[in-house]
């Protein structure tokens, strides 16, 4: 029988190591991306996995995000007698928030369980204890290319999904509340900063490394065959989102303090 | 025979509270086939594994051609894997790549060959595992001889000088466990190289090795020729060879 103390010692234990993992997994991934020859099919093969099968998933979310935004935010003026003022609300929302996080989570989502399933299934019939056995890098072979790919495609898809919010609420401002959409556009002109942007889409830098790191290290550590996949799988998607959701905040707070 | 190739000195490995080898002693000289035999949960493939630097031993020492690698970092040992062949249990080619792309793996990560001559390459070693023209074919689409046999053309087409078969013949009916072992034991007399096998098949292990160490309770309880196993008298091997046969 473990006392409070001695299990409270090995959760803080634990809670060490999986951050000690990852942060070697980190360095180990980018290491490798400055000594050793890139994988060109491989990152090719996971950008198209990643980002262009994303793609409709993104637009989707990002459309119907900017509907039901804009809906919410101009009843809510409405109260008020200033629904007009819906644009510099809903705008700001969307490109320092919605668009890179409301990104971040869904593509996480959608790759993160595949990634750790993949390579979770590489892991329990060795096919990565055979790449280490013919002499490659596992982390060049397998966690390089989809950390590169989730580097360079969210902040492409996070590009897109603020462009579709914000049509998405442009045509509800009109459809609903008779806004046109050239004062829409004024709206966000006058509200939406440079910086605002810049520092949504920098964001979605840092959360598709944080999504690729998390799921590789979830799969290559997979044990106990069909099972262990299940747990990874699982484990990265809840993992790779907490991740994000922690990440958002420290990264919101640091654009803050730094200058435009 | 040849000077040591690969050696364990009193090495010992765990997983947890569970010690799997409690100080294994071996010596594999060169160009013999060396058979490890033991039971299920034995720590063969462990010990295997720690030859090529798949896991690392927690005591002991492990010699490759003298020199002493129980301590070499992950990116040592990549460049000293080129050495080694190794035909895991399960075969574990890459599902999404077809057979020809599963044996130039190793060539397009470490020779410089034209794609003409990587295909020659192919080639030669598919046919000298008997299976020509199946180059295009995904690993989904053979049977698990097939497989094996793809996989043993794999660890040999760099021509490496030691080559590491875990569990060969398992999952295996008979007639492909024995082609297995023909098969090894040719490769053993073209190539000349140094192999290690580990299995609990009594057949492949009398027809293909110079010498086998029966592993018992993680320690290398008895090292023989083939003639020597079936002659001893001691009660562990004669119990496992009546067990096994």
């Amino acid at each position: 029988m473990t006392s409070p103390v001695e299990a409270l010692g090995h959760r803080a234990q634990g809670v060490a190591e999986h951050f000690g993992e990852r942060s070697l997994l980190s360095w180990q991934t980018l290491r490798a991306g400055l000594r050793q020859r890139l994988p060109w099919g491989e990152i090719l093969r996971a950008l198209d996995e990643i980002g262009v099968r994303s793609f409709s998933l993104v637009t989707l979310t990002a459309l119907f995000t900017g509907l039901v935004l804009a809906l919410q935010t101009g009843i809510g003026l409405q109260r008020f007698g200033s629904s007009e003022y819906t644009g510099y609300i809903v705008s700001l929302a969307i490109v320092r928030e919605l668009g890179p996080v409301l990104t971040a989570l869904i593509v996480g989502g959608r790759v993160a369980g595949g990634m750790a399933a993949e390579l979770g299934s590489m892991a329990v019939t060795e096919q990565v204890d055979a790449i280490r056995a013919m002499g490659a890098d596992p982390v060049r072979k397998l966690v390089m290319p989809r950390v590169i790919a989730c580097v360079v495609t969210l902040p492409m898809l996070a590009i897109v999904a603020d462009v579709l919010g914000l049509l998405g609420s442009a045509i509800i401002a009109k459809a609903q509340f008779g806004i046109q959409p050239h004062y829409f556009l004024e709206t966000i002109r006058q509200s939406v900063l440079a910086s605002d942007v810049i520092s949504g889409i920098s964001k979605t830098f840092f959360f598709g490394f944080a999504i690729a790191i998390v799921a590789c290290r979830e799969g290559l550590s997979t044990r106990g065959g069909t099972v262990g996949v299940g747990q990874s799988t699982t484990r990265a998607v809840v993992f790779s989102s907490i991740a994000v959701l922690i990440l958002n905040f420290f990264l919101t707070k640091l654009f803050l303090v730094l200058p435009n | 025979m040849n000077a040591t190739v690969i050696e364990l000195q009193n090495v010992e490995k765990s997983f947890g509270p569970k010690r799997v080898l409690a100080g294994v002693n071996l010596a594999v000289e060169g160009g013999e086939t060396y058979t490890i035999l033991g039971g299920s949960g034995s720590g063969k493939s462990v010990t295997i594994k720690l030859m090529i630097g798949l896991l690392r031993a927690a005591s002991g020492h492990v010699l490759v051609e003298g020199r002493d690698v129980t301590a070499l970092g992950e990116r040592e040992w990549i460049a000293l894997r080129g050495r080694f062949g190794m035909v895991f249990q399960g075969a574990a080619l890459f599902d999404s790549l077809s057979v020809l792309e599963n044996v130039a793996y190793p060539l397009r990560e470490h020779a410089s060959l034209s794609e003409e001559d990587v295909r020659k390459r192919v080639a030669e070693k598919l046919a000298l595992v008997g299976l020509e023209g199946i180059e295009s074919k995904l690993p989904a689409e053979l049977s698990g001889g097939m497989r094996k046999r793809v996989a043993v053309a794999r660890a040999v087409v760099m021509d490496p000088k030691i080559i590491l078969y875990d569990e060969p013949t398992t999952g295996l009916d008979p007639a492909n466990s024995r082609r297995i072992g023909e098969l090894i034991a040719s490769l053993q007399q073209r190539l000349g190289v140094t192999s290690v096998v580990v299995t609990h098949d009594l057949p492949l292990c009398f027809a293909v090795s110079d010498r086998v160490g029966l592993l018992h309770e993680g320690r290398m309880l008895t090292t023989e020729t083939p003639g020597g196993l079936r002659a001893s008298t001691e009660p562990v091997v004669t119990e496992f060879l009546a067990g096994a046969a």
